[in-house]
């Protein structure tokens, strides 16, 4: 770069040079943006927010809360004191002879809500329940109904020992939610003055409260009595595996394949 | 200004020249600043993470401590726990609020630390836990533990 006058060629090399320096500063630009992009990006994996083994420990040592009557041959009495993994118990073995499955709707239904209380409202739960004992493995409780159809699960299991001395395996599976819009917010757009004053799942917008208009206690459903069952009996405290499922197809066991999406 | 026919010269050139490099400098500076501000951002979103994992873990480990024998804690010993206590480790270098929240059967508050509403942080962390505790029915209901560091 001349600023005389000259008689020569250079002037124009001078410019070239610049382009030359103009261009190397646009690839150090894009070596430094495409560097710390993905740590700005909305995260689009939600592993950091699922942790399913945490939820189905919790779950299946918590009680069902609520009294019960299910009315099968030499009818039970659930008390509310009972923990899932008892009621799963004896709903599993009760299914496996036959039983109906309407039997166990009321049951089901305070189990399918407490899954959804305990899950982050992006992803929902699914449990199954497999009997391991005959042959390849069967499902024998699944709740909902329908499947996980998603392709980003997340899983976890644990053995439940059966009323009849049977190995059954249950499977929590958190799915992606298809969610309204106000709840499709980043993690990074957390607002930590929501969360003040209201739980974890009241965070989206319309549903917050405050400590002067708390939530309503769920109804209790009254049940008549016609048996009893054993409410001290605690599943065990160990939670036998904890595994993710990225891309699920079947799922490894100890002893077998069992298929997720069965 | 020619002297010849073979280029532009003096001040006519060196304006376009100018022009490359200053955009170029300013282009590459941009860069910078802004990955430096964005890595800075990342390396204090790192430390709150920990400091919120570490503030939950603080509190469910003393609520641990103080079980007596018993397979899960109660929910009146989860409401006396001092919170402001667990959270001497974070302040004063950074504010944060601890709850303790009933998720089942009910949805309500057992403590939450500090009482009053925080200002408006910049950039909040949290991180939660799932314990099992018994109630005053000795129902085993679900709590979490909730912390967020700002």
């Amino acid at each position: 770069m001349s600023g005389r006058l000259r008689k020569d060629r250079r002037g124009q090399l001078a410019l070239m040079d610049s382009m030359v320096f103009f261009a190397a500063a646009l690839a150090v630009c894009g070596v430094l943006v495409s560097y710390a992009r993905p740590l700005v990006e909305p995260r689009t994996d939600l592993q950091g927010d699922a942790d399913p083994a945490e939820i189905l420990r919790v779950l299946l040592r918590a009680s069902i809360g609520r009294p019960v009557s299910i009315d099968l041959e030499g009818s039970h009495r659930l008390d509310g004191t009972e923990d899932v993994a008892t009621c799963i118990a004896v709903e599993v073995r009760a299914l496996s002879s036959g039983a109906s499955q309407m039997v166990f709707s009321t049951l089901n239904a305070i189990i399918l809500e407490m899954m959804n209380s305990l899950c982050n409202p992006v992803f929902e739960p699914f449990l199954i329940v497999y009997d391991l004992h005959d042959g390849l493995p069967s499902p024998v409780l699944k709740l909902p109904h329908e499947e996980a159809d998603s392709e980003n699960r997340y899983a976890s299991s644990t053995d439940i020992p059966g009323d009849d001395g049977n190995p059954y395996k249950a499977i929590l599976i958190l799915s992606p939610a298809a969610l309204p819009e106000p709840l499709q917010v980043s993690i990074r757009d957390f607002d930590p003055l929501l969360c003040v004053g209201c739980p974890a799942r009241h965070i989206g917008e319309g549903d917050n409260y405050h400590d002067d208009d708390p939530p309503k206690r769920q109804p209790d459903i009254r049940s008549d009595v016609r048996g009893e069952i054993d409410s001290r009996k605690r599943w065990s405290d160990d939670i036998e595996s904890v595994d993710e499922i990225g891309e699920p197809a079947v799922w490894d066991t100890d002893s077998s394949r069992i298929p997720v999406t069965p | 200004m020619k002297a010849d026919c073979d280029g532009v010269a003096g001040f006519f050139e060196d304006l376009p020249v100018l022009m490359f490099v200053l955009t170029g400098v300013f282009i590459v500076v941009a860069a910078g600043v802004w990955t430096s501000n964005t890595l800075e951002a990342q390396r204090m979103r790192d430390r709150l993470e920990a400091l919120a994992e570490g503030l939950v873990n603080e509190v469910v480990l003393e609520t641990e401590a103080r079980l007596g024998g018993e397979s899960f804690p109660t929910v009146s010993a989860l409401s006396h726990l001092n919170l402001s206590h667990l959270a001497g480790g974070v302040l004063p270098a950074h504010r944060c609020s601890i709850a303790i929240i009933e998720r089942y059967p009910e949805a309500r508050w057992l403590v939450h630390w500090p009482d009053e509403t925080p200002d408006s942080p910049i950039q909040a962390v949290g991180a939660s836990r799932l314990l099992n505790a018994f109630d005053e029915h000795l129902m085993v209901v679900v709590v979490e533990v909730r912390a967020i560091v700002w």
